[in-house]
């Protein structure tokens, strides 16, 4: 039943993949070196015969963990991606909200227009957080960076419409459907690398990675992809509750995500 | 106090009064065979204002016992201020 499960999902992301590169001139996809988009970009292997054909955009403010520099250099040159860092600028105003408003998401539109990307692969899942659960799997952003959250078009029965007639560019969200739980079984499965700091050290571990400034680990005793799992199936604990900017403000990840925040 | 050491000691001196990237360079030189394992980061208390607030901010290493060797900036100083944990690749973290 869960290989089954896993298998659909995988075909599923595979399938939007292949779409997204077929339909759009200049696609990238974002990398944040976390389980979720270093597991996309094992999928954008197996969908294009072991090479991942686009660029991967790390969005970099120097301050992400030592661990997820080095992870991000063996793996680029393992798997012989083509990385594009985007080094965001630390402004005066640097806490929460503003640090991922202005600091990576300036990066990103700075990036976007010098390479002319008109697709967006980003590996978010619907089940991290209920403003990510309105997202679309083709959804659509302006000039600006805006995402009209109040008007999207429907996708049901996975009816996905990749023809969006938009000003700025799309993002393709292939891991939409996916739940946290389903990453670490196709982690485990596929034996994908993950960031060393997902495991448990001295009692803590970190459940989301963001940069140093804004993600705290979790107590935890996990210290093998089989002890998430197991951990996983009893925790009440939301998967984000290390991320500081999802405790700010009501409504602080809607903002940033029209904003233009991953 | 052996060459190395006092090197070494050299080093961090400059870089904590100058974190220049020509510092940043020359520490990562001899970070590897320094015997430094694990680093946590140590933000201020309460949200940062301004980029004088990123400055008081810093990185303490730690041995393979868990002795504190030494603390260094997370800030590299140019035209302008930009994060510098990428220096410290190799380094478990601590922070918890």
């Amino acid at each position: 039943m869960i290989e089954q499960n896993l298998k659909e999902l995988e075909e599923r992301s595979i399938f939007i993949l292949r779409e997204a590169k077929s339909k759009f001139k200049n696609v990238a996809a974002l990398w944040s070196m976390g389980k979720d988009s270093t597991t996309m970009l094992a999928l954008a292997r197996k969908a294009f015969l072991g090479k991942v054909p686009f660029p991967v955009i790390h969005i970099d403010n120097g301050i992400d963990f030592p661990e997820t520099y080095k992870f991000r250099d063996d793996l680029t040159k393992k798997w012989n991606l083509d990385l594009i860092v985007a080094k965001s600028e630390i402004k005066p105003e640097i806490s929460g909200f503003s640090c991922c408003g202005s600091n990576k998401t300036e990066a990103l539109k700075k990036i976007m227009k010098e390479y002319k990307f008109d697709a967006l692969i980003v590996s978010i899942r619907r089940d991290e957080h209920g403003i990510r659960a309105k997202e679309r799997v083709f959804s659509a952003r302006d000039k600006n960076f805006r995402w009209n959250y109040k008007n999207q078009a429907a996708e049901l029965w996975d009816d996905y419409s990749s023809k969006i007639d938009t000003a700025g560019h799309v993002r393709v969200h292939p891991l939409l459907d996916w739940n946290e739980i389903d990453i670490w079984r196709y982690i485990k499965k596929e034996r994908i690398p993950v960031n060393p700091l997902y495991f448990s050290r001295n009692g803590f571990r970190y459940r989301s990675l963001g940069c140093t400034h804004c993600t705290v680990p979790v107590k935890s005793n996990a210290k093998t992809i089989d002890d998430i799992i197991k951990e996983l199936k009893n925790t009440d604990t939301e998967e984000r509750a290390g991320r500081e900017q999802d405790k700010e403000k009501e409504y602080v990840m809607q903002k940033l995500r029209a904003f233009g925040y991953m | 106090m052996s060459n190395g050491k006092e090197k070494m000691e050299n080093i961090i001196d400059r870089l904590n009064k100058e974190p220049s990237e020509e510092n940043w360079e020359e520490f990562a030189k001899v970070l590897p065979k320094s015997g430094i394992k694990y680093y946590r980061v140590v933000y201020m208390k309460g949200s940062i204002k301004n980029a004088e607030d990123l400055t008081k901010s810093y990185a303490e290493l730690f041995d393979e016992k868990g002795n504190l060797v030494t603390k260094v900036p997370i800030f590299k100083k140019g035209k302008k201020i930009e994060g510098a944990l990428y220096y410290l690749k190799g380094l478990n973290n601590i922070n918890k």
